[in-house]
């Protein structure tokens, strides 16, 4: 067992005071590396837009054999003509001055699009990302605790049922069971207000969650299984604590590093997977904007929910990090290699 | 205990249930209706919502099935598709290449200012403007000046005669804007909604998820009928006939036919269909090898078996195709009896026969069949099927056939761009039922070029010459007669392979009704063309 745990644990003991500067050292380094990443992530998806065939007039111009006139002028208002570097530098510069540019489609500015869709997709993710980590945490911790019972098959079966079937179609089963035969929640529609937001988004963020909480349930019963096995587990059974306790202080938070270290994962592919879930819903949400921006080559739309949508995956794996050492204190950044 | 649990969870449920639906009862938009026959409001679902509603920008049919309420144009599509008058009374042919409109006293804007002729000009002008990026630009390809000539009176110049011109102020392209609006760079956002002398006017606009219109009470025509419409995207087919079932809308347009069984047995709705005067045709490229050999045309032409794909795909809501124009896209030019009787006429006429497939291609010179590869949207409901059967049956005769799977921009724009053209499959919908219309963008030679509707880069003197005849002489018996020329030459060169003409469907629920659906129904102000209590 060549773990990283006890080395990290002796240079932590020896790191003392310092431990909460080396979180901000940590962090700013961390936020340093961000700007370049997201900058290559940016000239990347610019790259693969232009190689990629087909062209953003002809879907702003329809199906229709257009005036060789207007083409000409749309091209030179969206600086489609340019050679690619200075249609990137040209896209740069006014990202760098807070602008994302203006959509070809819409024609309304791309932060204007953005700040309207984000807040559904945001509700979505959020909503989902709760039901996943908190469904899906309590009922691995249930399937170890009641491991070979009854309940731990049907809670095994249901997950992995639920990976196995993709988000739009159980989407699709949940609206018909939910939303026809029982009434009890609408078809289509993102709400207005808290509580009808969260009444309209209920059906998707659990179509949603389903569709990957069985990550989150499969790892929390096996690192639960494996800590129920310790012989601190045995101890404090011997000692007469209750099997509450036993679960929620010690396993439980023992058990949550594998979950965590997924966890970054599962909300990336939460949103991700927001992009279907939100077509299928008919919600107006950042993910069905971006499908759309794509399909109709509408570059600035597509840069500009791409540099968020990776600022975001950025920003998750941080913050998985940080909660590290929340969870395990024996765990502190920069110091491994001191 | 199992029966105990069951009976507790029905109860749970139960409960759960009533206060939702108490809960629901106050958020969901009921339709009612009073006896003196106006409805309060209706909520209709559109695949999708735009991004802007800015027509120029935005031209695409459910833009245009919620602006023909919002707006008109000087003339408007009557339920028999022909023109019929709008916000000018009466419109004149001064010569072949002059047309007077005159404006109808009284007509208001939205917010109550009125139309003025200024507004009329500044429309057509923003169009012509190629700087103005409009993509309705190429309606106004044959105009040559637009002014005022009296404060009611807007005289229109073209270039040279044109007859198509005459349906450009009936449709989207011809929907007039407040001058002052268009000069505005937010016009279509939520922030600058467009105004419009339509029967509506946009209240509230949500891009990409849902728009609200009011009635107006002092428009110049009859009362709406309907209070309030909400318009509300519900892209997935699956969750909008959820949506009709439960009741949560009261209709929506264009079905995917393949869908309308299910749509019918809902039960609580009619759907309607109307021919669309659609058309889905294959191109052969005739400039280059194989295709320039009539022989291989011919042997395509014999291997779709167009009743096959019919029944098949559109579940007998459409017609096989025997030529490029639906037979009710003649209307104003040829009775419908006599448009058939015609079609009769041509020969060969290419019904399904691999026999005479196979034959045709052992006297061509590529007897031993070549390689072909056919590019086909993803996006299109009918595209991918079709090759599918039409690529099996070439293989049968000898013609490697392979269908290239691709998005719908990757599609148009190799089309468009005329590159490697070969074969193609192509799907078309007009914009205003104009029996020369098809002719001139897919057989015209002006159009075999980058740019151009003619992707088999068709190109024979005779047929443009009488396709000349066909857009500018104003004797109806002249065109028709050209056009019939038209399709004989175009049948027998196999210009294209004409597949099937699809019908286009909506659903209602079936306490309403509405009488003026027609395959125009994005250009028109459908909610005041017969909608009502049945």
């Amino acid at each position: 067992m060549h773990s990283a745990a006890p080395s990290t644990g002796s240079t932590a003991t020896s790191g003392g005071a310092g431990n909460g500067s080396s979180l901000v050292v940590f962090v700013m380094r961390r936020l340093a590396v961000t700007i370049p990443l997201l900058l290559i992530i940016s000239f990347g998806v610019f790259a693969l837009v232009h190689i990629a065939p087909g062209d953003p007039v002809r879907s702003l111009l329809g199906a229709r054999a257009p005036d060789p006139a207007t083409v000409a002028a749309i091209r030179a208002r969206y600086h489609l003509d340019d050679p690619f570097l200075v249609q990137y530098g040209k896209w740069l510069s006014q990202v760098i001055r807070g602008d994302l540019g203006v959509s070809i489609q819409g024609n309304r500015a791309v932060t204007s699009t953005i700040a309207d869709r984000l807040g559904v997709t945001i509700f979505l993710s959020l909503m989902s990302t709760i039901l996943v980590l908190g469904l899906g945490i309590l009922l691995g911790a249930v399937a170890a605790f009641r491991r070979g019972t009854r309940l731990d098959r049907a809670v095994v079966m249901f997950s992995v049922f639920g990976i196995s079937s993709p988000a739009f179609v159980t989407g699709i089963f949940l609206l018909y069971l939910f939303g026809v035969l029982l009434h009890w929640f609408p078809i289509f529609g993102p709400g207005k207000g808290f509580l009808d937001r969260a009444w309209h988004l209920a059906l998707p963020a659990l179509a949603l969650a389903t569709s990957v909480m069985a990550i989150v349930v499969k790892i929390t019963r096996a690192a639960m299984i494996e800590e129920l096995a310790r012989d601190y587990v045995t101890f404090a059974r011997a000692r007469g604590l209750s099997s509450r306790r036993i679960l929620f202080a010690y396993v439980l938070r023992n058990s949550l590093i594998p979950v965590v270290t997924a966890a970054g994962l599962i909300v990336v592919g939460i949103v991700a997977g927001a992009i279907y879930v939100e077509v299928t819903f008919s919600l107006p949400g950042l993910g069905a904007s971006m499908v759309d921006a794509i399909q109709k080559r509408d570059i600035p739309t597509i840069q500009g929910t791409t540099l968020l949508f990776s600022a975001f995956v950025l920003l998750v794996n941080l913050a998985v990090d940080v909660i590290y050492t929340l969870i395990d204190p024996r765990i502190r950044f920069g110091r491994v290699e001191s | 205990m199992a029966i105990g649990l069951t009976r507790r969870r029905i109860l749970v449920a139960g409960m759960t249930h009533a206060a939702f639906v108490s809960i629901a009862g106050t958020f969901a938009i009921a339709p009612s209706a009073k006896a003196d026959e106006q409805i309060e409001s209706i909520t209709w679902a559109l695949p999708s919502i735009p991004e802007t509603l800015f027509i120029p920008h935005a031209w695409m049919t459910y833009a245009g099935a919620i602006m023909s309420l919002v707006q008109e144009g000087p003339l408007a599509i009557g339920d028999d598709l022909a023109l019929q008058p709008a916000s000018a009374d009466r419109w004149e042919e001064v010569n072949p290449t002059t047309v007077k409109y005159h404006l109808r006293g009284g007509v208001k804007f939205g917010d109550g200012s009125p139309l003025t002729v200024d507004d009329i000009v500044a429309t057509f002008k923003y169009h012509m403007s190629p700087d103005s990026g409009s993509q309705l630009a190429s309606f106004y390809n044959s105009v040559a000046t637009v002014e005022a000539t009296a404060p009611d009176e807007v005289t229109v110049k073209l270039k040279a005669p044109n007859v198509q011109f005459a349906f450009t102020p009936a449709h989207m392209a011809g929907f007039v804007f407040k001058k002052e609006q268009l000069a505005d760079k937010k016009i279509g956002t939520p922030e600058v909604l467009p105004l419009g002398t339509g029967p509506y006017k946009l209240v509230e606009f949500v891009p990409a998820d849902r728009v609200v219109l009011e009635a107006r009470d002092d428009y110049w025509g009859a009362k709406p009928v309907v209070k309030r419409i909400t318009f509300q995207a519900i892209p997935d087919r699956s969750a909008r006939l959820l949506a009709m079932q439960q009741g949560e809308i009261d209709g929506t347009f264009d079905l995917a036919i393949s869908d309308i069984d299910q749509w019918k047995a809902l039960g609580n709705v009619d759907v309607v269909a109307t021919p669309s005067l659609g058309v889905y045709l294959l191109t052969l490229d005739h400039s280059a090898p194989p295709f320039d050999d009539i022989h291989v045309r011919r042997a395509v032409a014999y291997s779709v078996d167009r009743k096959g794909l019919v029944a098949a795909l559109l579940k007998g809501n459409g017609e096989a195709a025997t030529a490029l124009n639906p037979p009710e896209i003649w209307s104003g030019v040829l009775p419908l009896d006599e448009v058939r009787a015609f079609y009769a006429t041509l020969m060969p006429n290419y019904a399904f026969d691999l026999k005479k497939a196979k034959a045709e291609l052992a006297q061509s010179s590529h007897p031993d069949g070549f390689d072909v590869t056919i590019p086909a949207s993803t996006a299109d409901p009918y595209m991918v099927n079709i090759m599918q059967s039409v690529t099996e049956n070439l293989k049968q005769i000898g013609i490697r056939a392979h269908i290239q799977e691709i998005d719908n921009n990757t599609w148009f724009t190799n089309y468009i761009n005329h590159d490697k053209l070969g074969m193609q499959i192509m799907a078309y919908y007009p914009d205003f039922a104009h029996a020369a219309n098809y002719p001139s963008l897919f057989f015209s030679s002006a159009n075999a070029k980058k740019d151009g509707m003619n992707g088999s880069n068709f190109n024979n003197p005779e047929v443009d010459a009488k396709l000349e005849i066909a857009n500018e002489n104003a004797d109806p018996n002249a065109r028709a007669d050209a056009l019939k020329k038209v399709f004989k030459i175009a049948n027998e060169e196999v210009a294209v392979v004409p597949i099937f003409w699809p019908a286009s469907a909506m659903a209602i629920n079936n306490k309403y009704k509405l009488t003026g659906y027609t395959a125009f129904w994005y250009n028109i102000p459908w909610a005041v063309r017969g909608f009502g209590l049945k």
